[in-house]
């Protein structure tokens, strides 16, 4: 790779007529797992298309592994798509299905059994090989897709919705294989917009709302960046509003609402703010019981961006 | 691959059923003539008024619209084609691929249908007749197969190119190429079926064909003629569908 980003998208946009998918959306990927999030409608897919090569971007730039994606067999060879929707070729076999789309990738019948039958048996799909896709449920439609895109061994994964249709037990192997593969070294890109099935597959994320990119970088590093906005912090207490008269004044505190046994602050500066709470807590002034930062996780950070 | 892949597809489900009974509609007549009565309709010459009633004009016509029109469109409508736009095949060998994969279904099928209707029609006359005959099948799939290699190019183009490729192929069919044939002049001669009809006509000499290459009488056109229209209308559309292909951003 020379240390050069797999995927690497400078201002591009792309338009469906006069709807904007994408708007000046600047984005590198690299090798581990990356996770796309965002509401439905929000440009995903539509990054997903373009970066492997299904659609041309009305403006900017696409480059995958230092090439132009866009109907180009080099890129394509090197790189694996599970498509959003469920459709396959339901006539075929689940063992077929992937034979064929091995053959179509250049590789003899027997290389291209064996290759199916590895990706069959990495996605649980072993003992269903024999049976017609017209008869797979959700689930194991689901599983066909992204084996199709791991049977090849590509250097770029890219899976879009991963987790849809799958029951637990299948969400919880599905987010092993997309870690192992981040972990042998793939780039593989997920999307979703089940936030915390995202945050379980990798710490990298950019986040998309209305065909741009609002935030990208790892969950810590969005949540620093945003250091700056107020934060929300829940504090229980037996006297919320003896807390909020002791607090409010102090620098960095937004605002504060009462409610029944609790305080809610908006902070700037989260550290400074649970140093003056705890000293408070310690004077004796009021009963702390317990506090914690609402925005911690994904949902609040993403809830927070896209308000 | 592509064959295997496209002409099971092409060919499974409600459509390869309507294509089939479609292509053995025109059995019927002469199947049941010859079980019940043991003799078949005019051998040879009966084989080809089928042909030129009902085969060249219409079912011939109706498969290469259906198998045309699928090969790359069934991917489209059906939304597999993201797997086969993100394998390393340059999309130009998908749509010839694909092309070469609607002629063999479609010819595949048709001339299973022409061999039975020959013996059907042809067989009750003799084992000798058989034989004899030989060459006027021989013609019928030549021309056959050179309808389909013009017909098919066009349907894909506009398969690639427009949403609703059946209609308009249904159209360009059943109203353009009717209607020029029946108009007087040369008209005729701006259909496809023409140059089918004059070729088969040059090269079997059967008055059948002779007469539907001269329609108002006009002159008949020279054999390298009517073969170039065919090849040079599969070549331009083929063409177009490649260029349109390739550049193409598909939202499946």
């Amino acid at each position: 790779m020379n240390g050069a980003p797999t995927v690497e998208l400078e201002r591009v946009s792309h338009w469906y007529g006069p709807v904007i998918g994408l708007n000046d959306v600047s984005l590198k990927f690299e090798p581990g797992v990356t996770g796309l999030l965002g509401p439905n409608g929000a440009g995903k897919s539509t990054l997903m298309r373009l970066m492997t090569g299904q659609m041309n971007a009305s403006q900017g730039g696409v480059r995958v592994f230092g090439q132009a994606p866009f109907a180009n067999p080099a890129v394509a060879g090197r790189l694996g798509h599970s498509p959003e929707h469920e459709q396959l070729w339901d006539h075929l076999t689940g063992r077929n299905h992937l034979v064929a789309l091995l053959r179509y990738g250049g590789f003899t019948a027997v290389e291209s059994r064996e290759r199916a039958d590895r990706a069959l048996e990495r996605v649980g799909m072993t003992a269903a090989a024999e049976k017609r896709v017209g008869a797979y449920s959700k689930g194991m439609r689901q599983r066909l897709r992204i084996g199709q895109a791991i049977a090849h061994d590509p250097e770029l994964v890219v899976l879009d919705e991963p987790l849809n249709g799958l029951d637990p037990v299948g969400r919880r192997e599905m987010i092993d294989l997309v870690r192992a593969l981040g972990a042998g070294g793939h780039t593989v890109i997920v999307s979703g917009h089940v936030l915390h099935e995202v945050e379980k597959m990798t710490r990298r994320i950019a986040l998309v709302h209305h065909g741009q990119v609002l935030a990208e970088g790892t969950i810590d590093e969005i949540r620093k960046a945003l250091d700056k906005r107020p934060h929300h912090v829940r504090v229980a207490t037996d006297d919320p509003r003896g807390l909020a008269r002791l607090l409010l004044e102090e620098p960095g505190v937004v605002s504060v609402r009462v409610a029944k046994g609790e305080a809610h602050f908006e902070v700037t500066e989260p550290g400074a703010f649970f140093d003056r709470l705890a000293r408070v807590a310690a004077d004796g002034f009021v009963v702390v019981r317990e506090y914690e930062s609402t925005d911690d996780n994904l949902q609040a950070v993403f809830d927070y961006l896209v308000a | 691959m592509t064959l295997g892949l496209t002409g099971l597809s092409l060919l499974r489900g409600r459509r390869g059923v309507a294509l089939a009974c479609l292509c053995a509609l025109p059995l019927i007549a002469p199947g049941l003539e010859l079980i019940w009565s043991g003799a078949g309709t005019k051998g040879g010459v009966g084989f080809v008024e089928l042909l030129t009633g009902h085969y060249f004009p219409r079912i011939n016509l109706i498969v290469a619209l259906f198998v045309g029109c699928g090969a790359l469109g069934e991917e489209i409508d059906g939304k597999t084609l993201p797997y086969l736009l993100t394998r390393p095949v340059p999309r130009a060998a998908l749509v010839i691929g694909r092309w070469l994969a609607a002629i063999v279904t479609a010819g595949s099928l048709l001339a299973a249908s022409y061999l039975v209707l020959y013996v059907a029609t042809v067989a009750p006359m003799g084992g000798d007749a058989l034989l004899v005959d030989l060459p006027i099948l021989g013609w019928a799939l030549c021309g056959m197969a050179l309808s389909l290699v013009a017909y098919c190019a066009v349907f894909m183009l506009l398969s690639v190119v427009i949403k609703w490729p059946l209609l308009v192929g249904l159209a360009l069919l059943f109203v353009w190429e009717e209607f020029a044939a029946t108009m007087p002049g040369n008209l005729a001669r701006y259909t496809l079926l023409h140059h089918v009809y004059t070729l088969l006509a040059r090269l079997s000499g059967d008055e059948s064909y002779v007469k539907l290459a001269r329609p108002e009488n006009i002159e008949l056109l020279p054999t390298a003629d009517s073969l170039q229209v065919l090849v040079w209308v599969a070549v331009v559309a083929l063409g177009l569908a490649l260029w349109k292909f390739r550049r193409k951003s598909f939202l499946v």
